[in-house]
């Protein structure tokens, strides 16, 4: 489960690559940001629930 | 400017109030002086990262930096700052039980301890100083200037220096790091608020967030580019700031000595979850008013660019009070770094030299009355360097992150790695740090580290001297 969260979170780096890629600054999105401040408000978002996550299920607190 | 002295009284009353509370509840031993008797609890824990990692740079340079480079800062800035979440679990909660179950009050001292050396103990603790003493000084030129900025120039640039550093040694001499956690709450709400506040008043004056973006792209399409403003965040580069945050932050004294002072490893749990959420939304905010700056101030060069949200705030569309208030925010962002700063290096002095190599037979009332009287004197020689800073100071204040970074290895191996020994990591630090040195000088040509920031390679070295040389160790005693 551990790693399945890593290698989740990794391909869903992977798979955005797309979006990441954008080669231009024409592409608005939410509330006139550019895709490179949206792309990474959602990333931090969900790197903030993975975290939650794993710390609910792996963190110990006698680790 | 009445309305700034009644401003400026407010945030001074509430914050001594709340120090109050430290100094209540303090005892006379250095584990309450220092670390508030290991007892802080979620709600403080978060908010005395918060606060203490996030300085006035965060108000006065994001928004220059917005200015300058575009929206790439804030993704590059909040991304690197949110991956430091990683290090609340790998260094954080390692630190957290080593520190408790030993009484560990210090960074250098629980380093020396787990691999039994005084020198390593000695030469961490070099590192931390040297990287951390310009910080003291700089601090106080920071506030000096807001605090005249906020008066209209009524309080003059020196003098505000002084008022304010006072204060701060005052709560940390009275109630230790119990009132710098609490007031870090204080101020940490301070700045959030502030700075949404700011962000929501400019957009508003601009027609709303999405017309304010629509019109500076209009000025400045590059600004909105992935790769900002002279396509400077190259994918290299992006790699090494996330690889330099994540090594360095937890490696500054005042962030590291957070990791002991919680009472579980809840407070790091919660903090470790909320930290990506908290840099996703408020790194925005001075990155977006440093880019509409360019609608009402276009054309400024580095110097006024730094300037640009005083700038703003000071523009008709702000009434007088708000702006003072708001600017409060980069006030408190200055002492809560401070304060934090000053009680991390009086309590290394005082535990890893006076105790060390001075008088080990010091009792605890004696530790506790030295870390005040270090708390005043460092407070005094970092407003005498601010009198008139040396160019010197801002050099190394600028490398301190990569300075700090080599220490990283030293730790990681330290906890995960049972072959580890003092020597190699003496030997780590000392050529990792004396590498960057040469570096920095020019010694070594900037293209040996292939476009990557200079962390990056002398990280990679300093993991691969410590492990090679505890390997040799190791097998020569087998």
């Amino acid at each position: 489960m551990k790693w399945t969260l890593v290698i989740a979170f990794a391909a869903i780096l992977f798979l955005s690559q797309d979006y990441w890629n954008w080669s231009n600054h024409e592409h608005f999105t939410f509330l006139g940001f550019p895709k490179v401040v949206v792309y990474f408000f959602v990333l931090q978002l969900m790197l903030a629930a993975a975290i939650g996550v794993f710390s609910t299920k792996f963190w110990q607190e006698d680790q | 400017m009445i309305a700034a002295f009644i401003v400026i009284g407010i945030y001074i009353l509430g914050t001594f109030l709340i120090s109050i509370y430290g100094h209540r509840a303090a005892q006379d031993t250095p584990q309450d002086y220092f670390l508030a008797g290991r007892s802080v609890g979620v709600t403080a824990m978060f908010f005395t990262l918060i606060a203490t990692n996030f300085s006035a740079f965060f108000f006065l340079g994001f928004a220059g930096a917005g200015y300058r480079i575009g929206y790439s800062y804030y993704a590059m800035m909040s991304f690197s700052t949110a991956v430091v979440a990683f290090s609340f679990y790998f260094i954080g909660h390692k630190t957290w039980k080593i520190s408790n179950e030993n009484n560990f009050i210090t960074p250098p001292e629980m380093m020396g301890e787990l691999l039994n050396s005084k020198w390593l103990r000695f030469v961490f603790l070099s590192v931390m100083i040297i990287f951390t003493l310009p910080y003291i000084a700089i601090q106080p030129i920071g506030a000096g200037k807001i605090l005249y900025t906020i008066s209209g120039g009524q309080i003059p640039y020196f003098l505000g220096a002084v008022l304010l550093t006072s204060f701060i040694v005052f709560y940390v001499f009275w109630g230790g790091m119990r009132s710098v956690a609490w007031t870090d709450v204080f101020q940490g709400i301070v700045m959030f608020a502030c700075i949404v506040t700011a962000m929501l008043v400019i957009a508003h004056h601009f027609g709303g967030i999405s017309e304010a973006n629509r019109k500076a792209y209009e000025l400045q399409p590059e600004l909105f580019s992935r790769a900002g403003k002279g396509g400077y965040f190259t994918p290299k580069i992006w790699f090494s700031f996330s690889l330099l945050f994540l090594l360095s932050v937890p490696m500054f004294p005042q962030m590291f000595m957070r990791f002991f002072i919680c009472r579980s490893p809840k407070s790091l749990k919660a903090s470790a979850t909320l930290y990506p959420i908290v840099t996703a939304i408020l790194f925005i905010c001075p990155v977006a008013i440093g880019i509409w700056g360019h609608m009402d101030f276009p054309g400024l060069d580095k110097q006024g660019s730094d300037n640009i949200l005083p700038k703003m705030l000071n523009a008709s569309y702000f009434p007088a009070w708000l702006s003072i208030t708001i600017l409060l925010g980069a006030v408190a962002a200055f002492m809560s770094t401070l304060d934090s700063q000053l009680l991390a290096l009086s309590s290394m002095i005082t535990r890893d030299i006076y105790l060390v190599f001075i008088k080990p037979e010091a009792s605890l009332k004696e530790q506790v009355f030295l870390g005040k009287l270090l708390v005043v004197i460092l407070a005094a020689l970092g407003l005498a360097i601010a009198y008139n800073p040396p160019g010197t100071i801002f050099a190394i204040v600028k490398q301190a992150f990569t300075g700090l970074a080599m220490l990283f290895p030293t730790v990681i191996c330290a906890f995960y790695w049972k072959r580890t020994t003092a020597a190699a990591c003496i030997t780590s630090i000392i050529c990792s740090e004396g590498l960057f040195v040469m570096y920095l000088f020019g010694f070594i040509p900037k293209s040996y580290t292939y476009g990557f920031l200079p962390v990056v390679p002398l990280t990679v070295i300093a993991f691969v001297i410590i492990i090679s040389i505890s390997l040799l160790q190791t097998k020569k005693r087998d």
